[in-house]
């Protein structure tokens, strides 16, 4: 009897296997006619799919799939970059080709920054800009600097003579957290890294958070977070790889000579402005790597100012003045040296995936970089960075997903001598960072994250004790816990603690409070409440740092946090032509860590200190429209409005800041073209800068502020792509086009306020992607 | 792949040795003087205070002397005419580079108008010590006037000085940045009737060590035959 019945089932499964009618589809791309590759097909006999079976499109496009004989079945693809598409089809009918349309409004994002695990744009309780890594190199960008300044209201990346300086919404880049795929970095000057270091043709997007996020993050998650999300190969084997050539900024040398005493100097003022890149990607088996290298070199230019520089003591910041002073520089103003840099830097990943419960990570990268500065002093800096970890994810059925993580991050930098060959180590400074997550979707329309994670922060200077290279370190231990509740097709909410301890700031607890509200399709409505911390760094509670007996740079080892209450209101609307996003909010810092000049010992001194409290209130507007299939519109516009202290308007903000772009497509089979139009505009700036004046009357000097006003300006760029055969692009771009050049440095101590350009500049920019190189060398044979 | 990738290991040294002169000690306010001039007889090579300040030519001694040319004190030069000494001496500014173009004063512009020292249009940084000297002189108090200022920089007076050769180095700052004009200048010794080019080239000596704040000025100075 029994085995009769073991007879009779093989014998049904048999038959309802053979009575199956395997059916093809084919995906591509519309206007190109490319094959969609690695693309999500869902399938099920019923409509609503629920008992979905899944199933991944080939590299020409096709899935296969098992329908009953004369049955019908319900599709749905889902593929990062389009709009998902569903249909039906029946057994017995011609294969069919379903065209899949471009993502142009980017709706259909996934996005991981807001909530730690993966999540489509339009269900995301936390508000998420999303820059696409396609659409920066689209525009012509020569670097991650320029796309995100050209794209982000409010964001301003300043180069000056000694590094980078970001500011976004009147907040520094100590309040924006920077992550390469979720991981923090290290080597930060005043809270700025090498943003070098970030390779543009590497980037599969950005996500920007605004706001506190440091129940995800951490400590600096208080004013933004901006997420970099690097590539994975989709693809058997592929290989990109391109070149960039532009103008220089502007010829310092002409012909130097090996007589030269500044030979070196002189050569590397005047580096090409050149870049070069390749990445290679593979998918075999339960493998996939990603492997992305890029130089890049750009020659030194200065700023010039025409007038002297002027500066104003108004009464109104300096009530104890007798009347409103001018001083008027007797000397014209040096020009300012904008430094030119070579790098290179090389990111290798390995994936190992043997079933669909495993995934394995192992990463590194290494970054090397000369920075040419225009200071005759013999010395130039360099600076390498090495970063490794390695990350584990176990998926229990659909109970819970546990993820384990090591991520290290080693820089260093060096004073390289110009004439000997000869280099000092400066900087030393060490990150690792060990997490343990797990998260879960096991209870119905809740999504829980918790995790453990722990930071070892080393930094090694010379300015902590009389010139002498000495360690200082930080260990903090957090813990976070999020749930996102799913309540119903319109409600959202999402809830969340971190817990954070150190030895030297003992317990803290961060909460946070997201709602999203979506009565359709169309509207979104999101509301957030939540609070950052930020802790002091190494340098601001330990430097000690003689300037030449000029003046000193003094830590404050009694320090304390500074912390933030941020809370949010916005709304959305989208439909196939149309997004629009709108966000109110307000940050409230206190014990803000600011430095301050004070005069004691005889000399002034700058010193850290917490300070009293800050208001930030802003808002913040999104825009993209698509015209026609061929036009888009893209525009943001940012306000902020920053408190006054006594009168005082300490931050460099600008109160208003926009971009917008038009964005031209054009596409066929073999042929593409694209053009964009982009431009960012910053608003006036008046703040008051800290300084001490003489009165003549009184016969003696006093603390003072004087006010500076820097004007608005805009700096707008235009890029032409067009795509051959689907494998040569090439591009021609002018940045700047209306040549605008800064006629003020600011004054005194103020220079990091306007924007480092050196007027109107062409590039040009080829590249070569071979998506299916195996295909290619067979049809060569 | 790493090895390769490492721009270091790019970098070439491939300046040829330097030829020029270079200042045998640092003047000027870090000595903790603020006239701290070093003297040169350009025509017999002689020089005065190499060793220490005002140890051989005090300051104002100098201007009844005529057993120097040129001197430098920080970036500032002073030749022995006008107000820093009795002599014929002077300068002209000949222009940006070309200094291997000048080699006979035949070649110099016979209508050249030689400029002589003033004492009212050069500034030269004041020692801590003088400033601190200057302070209780004028009854001022330290707190409120500090040394250095973060928008004006250090404290500065009046000097003699050629206020050509002022023109051979600039600086600004903070952070302190001493860049050169390469302009050639010539000089016109003490007794008037030799004539030297002059090409300041650094604010640092060739083998200066990293992290060194120099004052050991690299120059080229050649008799014009």
């Amino acid at each position: 009897m029994r085995k009769l019945f073991l007879m009779t089932c093989l014998f049904l499964t048999a038959f309802t296997a053979l009575a199956q009618e395997r059916v093809s589809l084919r995906f591509l791309e519309k206007g190109t006619e490319l094959p969609v590759a690695g693309a999500k097909v869902a399938y099920s006999p019923r409509q609503d799919m629920r008992g979905a079976i899944y199933a991944v499109t080939d590299k020409n496009g096709n899935v296969s799939l098992s329908l009953p004989p004369r049955g019908e079945g319900y599709y749905r693809i889902t593929m990062l970059g389009y709009i998902p598409l569903s249909g039906k089809i029946s057994a017995g009918e011609p294969s069919p080709v379903v065209y899949l349309e471009e993502d142009v409004l980017g709706l259909n994002e996934v996005v991981v920054t807001g909530s730690r695990t993966e999540r489509p744009l339009k269900r995301s309780p936390v508000t998420t800009q999303v820059l696409s890594g396609q659409a920066m190199v689209d525009a012509g960008y020569a670097n991650l600097q320029q796309a995100l300044q050209q794209e982000t209201p409010g964001l301003n990346i300043q180069k000056v003579g000694f590094g980078n300086e970001i500011s976004m919404q009147g907040l520094d880049a100590r309040h924006v957290l920077f992550l390469m795929d979720g991981e923090r970095m290290t080597g930060d000057m005043a809270g700025n890294l090498d943003y070098e270091r970030f390779n543009l043709h590497a980037i599969d997007r950005i996500e920007i958070v605004k706001g506190a996020s440091s129940t995800l993050y951490g400590s600096r998650a208080t004013g933004a977070v901006i997420n970099l999300i690097t590539k994975k190969s989709a693809r058997p084997l592929s290989i990109d790889a391109g070149g960039r050539y532009g103008q220089m900024n502007e010829r310092n040398y002409k012909n130097p000579s090996k007589k030269d005493f500044l030979y070196m100097f002189e050569k590397n003022a005047d580096r090409p402005n050149f870049q070069a890149w390749t990445s290679g990607g593979f998918k075999a088996g339960a493998f996939t790597s990603q492997t992305d290298v890029w130089y890049s070199s750009s020659d030194a230019f200065y700023l010039y100012q025409a007038e002297n520089d002027r500066k104003v003591y108004t009464k109104e910041a300096n009530p104890f003045l007798p009347h409103d002073i001018v001083l008027e520089s007797v000397l014209p103003r040096s020009p300012m040296g904008i430094e030119g840099t070579e790098h290179v830097s090389a990111s290798q990943k390995l994936w190992y995936e043997p079933h669909e419960n495993l995934t394995v990570l192992l990463y590194g990268s290494a970054f090397f970089m000369n920075t040419y500065d225009l200071i005759q002093d013999l010395n130039f800096s360099q600076s390498r960075d090495f970063t490794g970890g390695a990350k584990v994810t176990y998926r229990l059925k659909n109970r819970f997903t546990v993820t384990g993580s090591l991520h290290s991050d080693f820089y260093d930098r060096f004073k390289r001598h110009e004439r000997i060959d000869e280099r000092l180590k400066v900087y030393k400074s060490r990150i690792v960072q060990p997490r343990l997550s797990v998260t879960s979707d096991y209870f119905r329309g809740h999504s829980l994250i918790f995790g453990i994670e722990h930071i070892t922060d080393d930094l090694t200077s010379d300015r902590f004790v009389n010139r002498v290279m000495t360690n200082r370190s930080l260990r903090e231990t957090e813990y976070f816990l999020q749930d996102e509740w799913t309540v119903n097709r319109r409600w959202m909410l999402s809830a969340g603690i971190r817990t954070n301890f150190s030895r030297v700031f003992g317990f803290m607890g961060m909460p946070k409070l997201a709602v999203k509200y979506s009565p359709d399709e169309r509207w979104s409505f999101r509301a957030n409440a939540s609070m950052g911390y930020r802790s002091p760094s190494i340098k601001e509670l330990f430097f000690n740092w003689d300037h030449l007996g000029m003046f000193q740079i003094k830590g404050n080892e009694y320090l304390r946090p500074e912390k933030n209450n941020y809370v949010s209101f916005g709304t959305e609307y989208s439909n196939k032509r149309l997004f629009l996003s709108g966000t109110l909010y307000s940050n409230f810092f206190r014990n803000k860590i600011e430095g301050v000049w004070r005069i004691y010992d005889m000399q002034y001194n700058f010193e850290y200190a917490n300070l009293e409290s800050q208001q930030l209130l802003g808002s913040e507007v999104l825009a993209r429209w698509r015209m026609t299939d061929n036009f888009t519109l893209n525009g943001t516009y940012s306000f902020v409005d920053v408190s006054k202290n006594k009168g005082i308007q300490v931050n460099t903000s600008s109160p208003h800041a926009a971009t917008g772009s038009l964005e031209y497509r054009y596409r066929k089979p073999d042929y593409q073209l694209s053009a964009v139009f982009n431009a960012s505009f910053m608003g006036g700036k008046e703040f008051d800068v800290q300084d001490r004046v003489f009165v003549e009357e009184e016969g003696r000097s006093y603390d003072a502020y004087f006010r500076c006003d820097l004007p608005a300006y805009t700096l707008c760029n235009v890029s032409v792509s067009q795509t051959f055969r689907n494998r040569i692009r090439l591009t021609i771009g002018v940045d700047n086009i209306f040549n605008y050049k800064p006629r003020t440095l600011g004054s005194g101590i103020t220079m990091f306020n306007i924007p480092a350009t050196p007027g109107t500049r062409a590039h040009i920019q080829l590249e070569f992607k071979l998506d299916d190189v195996k295909n290619v060398f067979n049809r060569k044979r | 792949m790493l090895g390769g990738l490492s721009v270091s290991s790019c970098v070439k040294y491939d300046a040829e040795p330097f030829e020029g002169k270079t200042l045998p000690r640092v003047t000027g306010y870090s000595t903790g003087v603020t006239n701290d001039w070093l003297y040169f007889n350009l025509r017999t090579g002689e020089r005065f205070n190499a060793l220490a300040p005002n140890r051989d030519i005090p300051e104002g001694e100098q201007r009844d002397r005529t057993d120097w040319d040129l001197a430098f004190c920080g970036y500032r030069l002073r030749t022995n005419s006008g107000t820093s000494g009795d002599g014929l001496g002077g300068a002209i500014d000949l222009g940006y580079g070309n200094y291997d173009r000048w080699t006979s004063a035949g070649q110099l512009p016979v209508d050249a108008p030689w400029v002589e020292d003033t004492d009212t249009d050069v500034y030269v940084t004041m020692s801590q010590n003088d400033w601190n000297k200057y302070l209780i002189e004028h009854q001022l108090d330290f707190n409120e006037n500090p040394w250095f200022d973060p928008n004006r920089g250090p404290a500065k007076m009046l000097t003699s000085a050629n206020p050509v050769l002022a023109q051979s180095m600039s600086f600004s700052g903070p952070p302190p940045v001493y860049t050169p004009s390469f302009h050639t200048y010539a000089v016109r010794t003490a007794d008037g009737k030799r004539f030297f080019k002059i090409q300041i080239i650094s604010w640092y000596d060739a083998n200066t060590e990293i992290g060194d704040t120099g004052g050991r000025i690299s120059y080229y100075c050649d008799e014009l035959e």
